[in-house]
């Protein structure tokens, strides 16, 4: 029955009690007054009956009164107590009442406001349980839906946070180990743009090289054209003195036979003389036989005889001579057929030379267009280092915005993982299940989160040397691990005795130890 | 300047003191670029590369610039700096020997005949340092982690009880120059890490 209908009906009856009873009272109070009347009737007639005399009447009446005042005094007497109880009956109605009420209504009230206060100090776990079918029984199932509702609601929450939570444990490990990355990049970003510039510098130094070899190869080209020019008139004299050599030593062959003509001739004379003289001798003779007549003619044969012997002499002179001018040129030959031999060996080295020199001015010539195209390849490789340097100021200008971006993204990460805490410390005060694992994991994932939102704040080659030193794991370890939370938990969850329950999470808490020992170093607790 | 080109990147050095133990002037060369436009005789410098480095020559106030088509280096004063952007004036000119590349490290892990030196200045060819003892001709430098460099000693001046020599590289048994770069980008890394913090 509901309150409302009970209350309503308590009252209706209280209310008709009450009424009847005053009804009554009323009723008896009518008699009353009708007693009363009736009794100042019979007064009257007693009177009447007094003044007449009549003494049987007047005792009749007098009766009558007195039985009447009974009745009246009765009634009265019934009126009165009627009039006392109702006070004393509505109260006991009211009593009954407000015990009813109290019982229906008070005591589920207060268990309610226990239940609430237990409630709003996280306990979830609590029911209300009262099974009526009043209006307080329909509140408190409401009530009871409601809560459970809000269990329901805040271990959707839980999950939620736990993933959100998970997540972003995931970004801040992401974050620290980008953050080195980062780092290294800077690094290597700066290490380019150091190497360029000490390129440009080692370039600039080979092209100032390279322009003096430019320089050099132009100057040794220049003096081979003028020494190939030099030999080539070089050439043209020797070639020239060559072939004197050659005409003069034909010459000079001629000039031999001449002389062989000349020795033939100077012989045929020698022998003519040497006849003459013979010639002289006889005639000589024939004169000293003619005697006094040959006289004469004996002077002209001793005086040929004279010339014939000059002559001979002056053959054999002319003869020595030639002889020795013969000797002479016969050296002269020998001496220019050596000197043609040279001339032409000389024409051979001047020859050569020349190919030499040609080949020096062919290799100058080359050595100067090589460095010519040396001093262009070297500008082209200065234009495209300054291309190259343009590109690392811009991939500078990008990290360095980056490294904004990347800090500002950290800042707002840090953020982000300090409004997850904090949603994770207000669902971990709710009680929601008889063994809270998911609060446990969201403690497990809140003490990780903040050890690490800590982390990030250090320099990335602190972060470094915690990784080499083995106190925090390599990021696919670590990312690993997280996933493995997951796995662990549900292990847990999954074992059915509570003492399993807590071995499995306590090994889960070694782990997690033996994982980051960082967090061991830390001294902080779950 | 007849030869600059408003637009054109161009190279340059900065030239570092480094306090080294003896009283004389050792300047560690820090290379940049930067892209130069020209006004009269004002020069504005900007996209350095590396980017940090207008601070440096911020702080240094004077910078030198090559121009390879003149084979001249030209000195700047610093005029201002505005963001990231140097305005410089000429100051003058001078035509300097070009060779390879030194380096100011003032390393005293090495030693001689065990005893310790100070090794101030170092290129691919030769060495200069300090001992406090006498040495001639042919000398072994070593270093604590196995580098060796042999050396011919070309200079030596005395001063107080120290000497100050100038050696000319025979041989070593590590890459001279790898080991230059390398000591080079750790000293310009540690200049710009330390000077420009953001």
């Amino acid at each position: 029955m509901r309150i409302k209908t009970k209350l309503i009906l308590s009252v209706v009856v209280e209310v008709l009690i009450i009424f009847l009873m005053t009804e009554y009272v009323h009723h008896l109070i009518v008699d009353y007054q009708k007693l009363q009347n009736h009794l100042t009737d019979i007064e009257k007639e007693k009177q009447q009956a007094l003044k007449q005399g009549n003494i049987q009447i007047y005792t009749h009446m007098y009766l009558k009164q007195q039985e009447i005042k009974k009745k009246a005094e009765n009634t009265l007497e019934k009126a009165s107590f009627l009039v006392v109880i109702i006070p004393i009956f509505s109260l006991i109605i009211i009593g009954i009442g407000g015990y009813l009420t109290y019982r229906n209504i008070v005591i589920p009230i207060n268990k309610m406001i226990l239940t609430m206060r237990k409630i709003q100090e996280g306990d979830l776990t609590k029911q209300l349980n009262i099974n009526k079918n009043d209006e307080l029984g329909l509140l408190a199932k409401e009530f009871d839906s409601f809560v459970s509702w809000i269990k329901t609601v805040l271990l959707n929450l839980t999950k939620l946070t736990s993933n959100v939570s998970s997540h972003s444990i995931k970004t801040i490990v992401e974050l620290l180990y980008t953050k080195n990355k980062n780092s290294k990049i800077q690094d290597s970003s700066l290490e380019l743009s150091l190497s360029s510039e000490l390129l440009t510098h080692s370039i600039i130094n080979v092209s100032i090289e390279t322009g003096n070899i430019y320089k050099s190869a132009k100057d040794m080209n220049e003096e081979a054209e003028k020494g190939n020019q030099t030999i080539d008139s070089s050439i043209k004299s020797v070639q020239k003195l060559a072939d004197d050599v050659i005409q003069f030593q034909k010459e000079m062959d001629n000039f031999l036979e001449d002389s062989e003509k000349i020795k033939e001739v100077v012989g045929t004379i020698k022998s003519i003389a040497e006849q003459t003289n013979l010639l002289a001798i006889n005639a000589a003779i024939e004169a000293a036989r003619a005697g006094k007549y040959g006289k004469g003619f004996s002077v002209v044969a001793e005086e040929v005889s004279n010339l014939a012997e000059r002559t001979a002499q002056e053959v054999h002179q002319v003869k020595n001579i030639v002889d020795n001018l013969t000797k002479s040129i016969n050296n002269l030959a020998q001496s220019l057929q050596m000197q043609a031999k040279e001339a032409t060996n000389v024409k051979k080295d001047i020859n050569y030379s020349k190919e030499a020199f040609y080949k020096i001015k062919m290799m100058s010539q080359k050595l100067f267009e090589s460095s010519q195209t040396i001093n262009t390849l070297v500008n082209e490789q200065l234009g495209i280092l300054d291309i190259v340097k343009n590109n690392v100021v811009s991939i500078e200008q990008k990290i360095s915005e980056f490294g904004k971006i990347f800090s500002h993204l950290a800042e707002e990460i840090i953020i982000q993982r300090e409004a997850i805490d904090s949603v994770e410390e207000n669902i971990s005060q709710f009680k929601l299940e008889k063994n809270p694992l998911l609060i446990i994991k969201l403690k497990v994932f809140h003490w990780i989160g903040t050890t690490l939102s800590e982390l990030t704040y250090y320099p990335p080659k602190q972060i470094i040397d915690l990784i080499q030193e083995n106190h925090l794991p390599e990021k696919e370890k670590l990312l690993i691990y997280i996933k493995n939370i997951d796995t662990s938990l549900k292990k847990i969850t999954a074992q059915t005795e509570e003492t399993e329950k807590e071995q499995a999470f306590e090994e889960l808490i070694k782990d997690t130890k033996a994982v980051i020992k960082f967090f061991l170093q830390k001294e902080k607790g779950i | 300047m007849k030869y600059l080109k408003s637009g054109k990147r161009y190279s340059g050095y900065i030239n570092l003191p480094n306090n080294c133990h003896i009283d004389r002037d050792i300047y560690f060369q820090m290379f940049f670029s930067a892209i130069i436009t020209q006004q009269d005789q004002t020069i504005t410098l900007h996209t350095f590369n590396p980017l940090k480095t207008g601070k440096i020559i911020q702080k240094c106030g004077e910078f030198n610039l090559f121009f390879p088509e003149e084979i001249v280096t030209y000195r700047f004063k610093v005029i201002s700096y505005i963001q990231d952007t140097i305005k410089g004036t000429f100051v003058n000119s001078f035509k300097e020997k070009r060779r390879a590349f030194r380096l100011p490290i003032c390393d005293q892990g090495f030693s001689i005949n065990g005893k310790n030196i100070i090794l101030i200045n170092i290129s691919v060819s030769g060495v200069l340092f300090i001992s406090t003892q006498s040495l001639t001709n042919t000398i072994t430098i070593k270093h604590s982690d196995g580098k060796t460099i042999k050396a011919k000693i070309i200079e030596k001046t005395q001063k107080n009880k120290e000497f100050i020599y100038r050696a000319k590289i025979t041989d070593s048994n590590f890459n001279i120059s790898q080991f230059l770069s390398e000591k080079y980008l750790q000293m310009c890394k540690k200049i710009l890490t330390e000077n420009c913090k953001e």
